[in-house]
């Protein structure tokens, strides 16, 4: 039977097997992936599968169940054994989801070549192309590993609600991983490019060039960066570092299952438990973190959530205050609100949950020259290597990697080794003064929930971001 | 079920120009129930069948994945698949799969049949956990209980015919005094006559860490003893021994790059990857490439001795696979690669509590761990977060709960500070260890801790 009736007869089902609500998501998968080591194939291939998940809620709980036997025989069989798991789950407090208007309406990543159009011949092509031009760069790189990613995803969904969305998603993702080595010494270099659209993206986004110029400044860290230990100083970070700070201490904690509690098990909870959000300043006036999964091109993009929420950007926190929260629907009911259309479901086969699609900082009135001029004696981080934080997104340790000292406003010829940034999210957000205007964008893959879901995502930021007066820890 | 080998007899049979052709089929019904605050949040249930292609002309590599395959289906994806591979360039990292059929031996307490009424016990059982680790002094309890049975299914073009059914479970409870107050208990296994007991002391030792965190206290960056727990030992400790595989050490992400003979820890490590294990939730009679697989040796005595090898890997070093093979998902695309199946860790003498009573120096007692990261693999510099019971331990006894420090230091000179291995070896498997590890209580002197303070 196909998909997207069978995705209609669930949630026509649904009441009668004793479902008070039913929501069927039909997806169509495709990735081919391709990986290069030193311009060897490593691996080729493409992966494609479809099936059929369905979430209900029945006697106050939820439960969900996936099948690729797309039959109305087996559907029927997995919706009656997903009704008495969920009766068996006995909730005291029963799941309620938040008033959301149903859409019927369909939206889809604007792709100009479509992966499909393009011979494989192209694509182990380009990545060969790339190896080459970073082989060929003075120095010493002899560890390249890059993959590709394309793929291309067909939503189907429909509520008990009389919700149905249709959305395609198609993203061009590559990863980098490279070693430049010099004098006995090594650094690792991992990034990651692309989003949504097509193959449009190996030409237009300037991603050699990018590369080129990556590949070159980490060469000159691996042979000049010098171990210095700087105590309390200002620190200038990039868009590189702003954006995973804008995803790990701000998007993470702003989720609202985390805060109350639901991933506690495994990707932890969130210290805004103890914030009230529009009141509590977290961060200085100069500070404002928004995700927005509206932005076109975007690897976190969608105009519909998984839920059928209409999309729109967060502002997670406004002038220093948290301001708003990633919601679904049963949580945005909890916190007595609206969602905030923050529901993604990474397959058929999982259930959506609260997720961030596109966290930056907003970008100031500055220029970069402008920020680094204000500063007397301290430091450019650009770009970072190891990183982590804590599972209530309170401490968090960033590793820079291309690390520039600065003194009276102008930067130096001084590489730092390895900077270590370890601060609380507050003493982080609390020492920003000013930020630089422009916006550049990292692709990431972002991992929630159990069974793992990896959402693509963009980390951003405007194109330096100033911290007053914090401590740096010197790198082993 | 599908008819598994009607399947695999169709994907052989239409990839019959490929010189090389692995099929794999897995055909699974998984099970989850998801809680927090003390209520199940939600219980899952996932059905599918898949199969895993990976085909090679001489040197020309592909891979599909099919889900939900019917005979008419995996004849055109192979199909495709093969003119896709034919119009590939060479791959000079691809050196061929084992050619010789093998006898492979009986699978071992893979599957206790006990799994197909589980379902119905599950809820019950978590109830129950919560109900024990809230009599520890709980306040809320999180965690999930993931159950499920497989049966695989293997076919080469070299005359490989296998299979084998499986059941398991995984149970990770977390339980909170307060939101900073937190303990960590954890079951795995396969044997679910043996699941209430070993889920009750999982919730009670949740509970039991959780009540001993309360209050505790900004902990002070320093070079501390430390003891890890098997959970924390698991993902670091396994993480190293896992990097003993030559696809990781060719991409950068190995430690133990040109470390091959030398000692990098004392007398009683002992490491061997070991696939017959009856509760090993990584055993396996034979790999992906049907050869049969057996325990290796990766650290003995303390010295790094062996990788894991596949048939690519074997030919490219000049030796013999070691039955490790495993179609690896590079994103995409699959390859077959040397992987590791269960950690196994040799006990030393001590009781963890003889381990705790002998510490002596001030040292830092770690329950669990989330969040690892590296530096720079091959140098193994690293850090990674405590979370849950952190103890400070002074002569021989905890004296306080620490709360927010993170362990900074490097992976492999770590081996080189073990300083005792605990008798108490069990399996860990969470959403932060993937290959199943079987470690016990290990301690190491003088290991840096650091912290954000400001």
């Amino acid at each position: 039977m196909d998909g997207r009736d069978l995705a209609q007869y669930a949630v026509d089902l649904g009441p009668s097997l004793g479902a008070s609500y039913t929501e069927a998501r039909f997806v169509r998968e495709s990735t081919e992936g391709f990986s290069t080591r030193n311009g060897s194939l490593l691996s080729a291939g493409k992966q494609e599968r479809e099936g059929l998940g369905v979430r209900i809620l029945a006697g106050g709980s939820f439960a969900f169940c996936s099948i690729d036997e797309l039959t109305k025989a087996s559907l029927r069989r997995s919706l009656q054994a997903a009704v008495r798991r969920a009766r068996a789950s006995k909730r005291r407090d029963p799941v309620v989801l938040s008033e959301e208007e149903p859409h019927e309406d369909s939206w889809a990543a604007p792709v100009k070549v479509g992966f499909g159009d393009v011979d494989q011949d192209a694509k182990v092509g380009f990545l060969r192309g790339l190896d080459k031009a970073i082989s060929s760069l003075p120095g010493k790189i002899p560890v390249r590993n890059l993959t590709l990613g394309l793929l291309d995803w067909d939503k189907h969904l429909v509520t008990s609600e009389g919700t149905a969305i249709d959305g395609r998603y198609t993203l061009f993702s590559l990863n980098v991983m490279f070693q430049a080595e010099a004098d006995g010494r090594s650094e690792q270099r991992r990034l990651g490019i692309g989003g949504t659209g097509g193959w449009e993206w190996s030409a237009e986004k300037g991603i050699e060039d990018r590369l080129l110029d990556d590949a070159s400044r980490t060469l000159k860290v691996v042979s000049e960066a010098k171990s210095v230990d700087l105590g309390k100083v200002d620190v200038v970070i990039g868009a590189e570092v702003a954006g995973i700070v804008a995803h790990e201490n701000c998007g993470h904690p702003s989720e609202g299952d985390r805060i109350l509690g639901r991933e506690a098990a495994q990707a932890g909870e969130s210290w805004y438990q103890d914030l009230v959000v529009g009141e509590s300043m977290i961060g200085s006036e100069a500070l404002t973190i928004t995700d927005d999964p509206t932005i076109q091109g975007s690897a976190g993009y969608y105009l519909y959530d998984d839920e059928g929420v209409r999309a729109r950007p967060r502002y997670l926190i406004k002038h220093g205050v948290l301001n708003e929260l990633l919601l679904n629907r049963q949580y945005a009911q909890r916190f007595g609100t609206r969602s905030t259309a923050a529901a993604r479901a990474i397959g058929y086969d999982r259930e959506p949950v609260i997720r961030m699609a596109n966290t930056y900082i907003a970008a100031g009135d500055h220029s970069e020259e402008e920020l680094i001029e204000g500063v007397k004696h301290g430091l450019l981080m650009n770009s970072f290597t190891e990183w982590n934080i804590d599972d209530r997104r309170f401490q968090s340790k960033y590793v820079g990697s291309e690390a520039i000292l600065i003194r009276n406003g102008e930067l130096t010829d001084t590489y730092v080794r390895r900077p270590v940034l370890e601060l609380t999210t507050t003493g982080l957000f609390r020492s920003v003064d000013a930020c630089a205007r422009g916006f550049t964008a990292e692709l990431a893959s972002c991992g929630k929930s159990e069974p793992m879901q990896a959402a693509p995502v963009w980390t951003a930021g405007p194109s330096a971001v100033r911290l007053r007066e914090v401590r740096l820890g010197v790198g082993l | 079920m599908k008819d598994v080998d009607g399947l695999i007899t169709s994907a052989l049979k239409a990839a019959h120009e490929a010189t090389d052709v692995i099929v794999t089929c897995t055909s699974a019904r998984n099970n989850q129930i998801r809680f927090s605050n003390g209520q199940i949040d939600i219980s899952n249930q996932w059905s599918f069948t898949r199969m895993d292609i990976f085909v090679a002309i001489g040197r020309r590599i592909g891979s599909t994945e099919i889900q939900g395959p019917t005979s008419k289906i995996v004849r055109g994806r192979i199909s495709e698949l093969i003119a896709r591979t034919k119009g590939m360039g060479e791959s000079q990292l691809y050196n061929g799969i084992s050619e010789a059929p093998s006898k492979h031996r009986r699978a071992r307490g893979l599957l206790d049949p006990g799994i197909g009424s589980f379902g119905e016990r599950a809820p019950i059982l978590v109830r129950q956990a919560i109900d024990v680790a809230e009599e520890q002094g709980a306040r809320r309890v999180a965690g999930s209980l993931s159950f499920g049975r497989r049966r695989f299914e293997l076919g080469t073009n070299y005359g490989v015919r296998s299979g084998y059914e499986e059941s398991s479970y995984d149970l990770s409870v977390r339980s909170f005094v307060d939101s900073e107050s937190s303990g960590q208990g954890l079951a795995s296994g396969r044997d679910t006559s043996k699941a209430e007991g070993r889920f009750l002391e999982a919730a009670r030792d949740s509970g039991r860490i959780a009540a001993m965190s309360k209050g505790g206290v900004q902990g002070r960056p320093g070079r501390y003893d430390l003891l890890m727990n098997p959970t924390v030992g698991a993902n670091l400790l396994g993480q190293l021994a896992e990097s003993a595989n030559p696809l990781l050490l060719l991409l950068g992400f190995s430690p133990l790059k040109g470390r091959l003979g030398a000692q990098l820890g004392p007398e009683g490590l002992s490491v061997v990857d070991d696939p017959d294990i009856a509760e090993g939730l990584g055993s396996r009679p034979f790999d992906d490439e049907g050869v049969p697989t057996r325990a290796v040796d990766l650290f003995s005595r303390g010295k790094f001795v062996a990788v894991l090898h596949n048939t690519t890997s074997a030919r490219e070093a000049g030796t013999r696979t070691t039955g490790s093979s495993r179609l690896v998902n590079m994103g995409g695309s699959m390859l077959p690669a040397p992987w590791a199946s269960n950690l196994s860790f040799k006990a030393g003498d001590a009781s963890p509590e003889e381990m705790l009573k002998e510490c002596r120096r001030p040292t830092i007692y770690v329950t669990s761990n989330w969040y690892t990261r590296f530096s720079n693999y091959e140098e193994g510099i690293f850090s990674t977060i405590p979370r849950d019971g952190i103890f400070l331990v002074e002569n021989g006894e905890i004296t306080k709960p620490l709360r927010k420090i993170r362990i900074s230091d490097n992976i492999v000179g770590l081996l080189s500070r073990i300083q005792q291995i605990g008798s108490d070896v069990r399996q860990v498997h969470w959403w932060e260890v993937e290959t199943p590890t079987f470690i016990p209580h290990i301690k190491f002197s003088d290991v840096n801790i650091t912290a954000a303070t400001m």
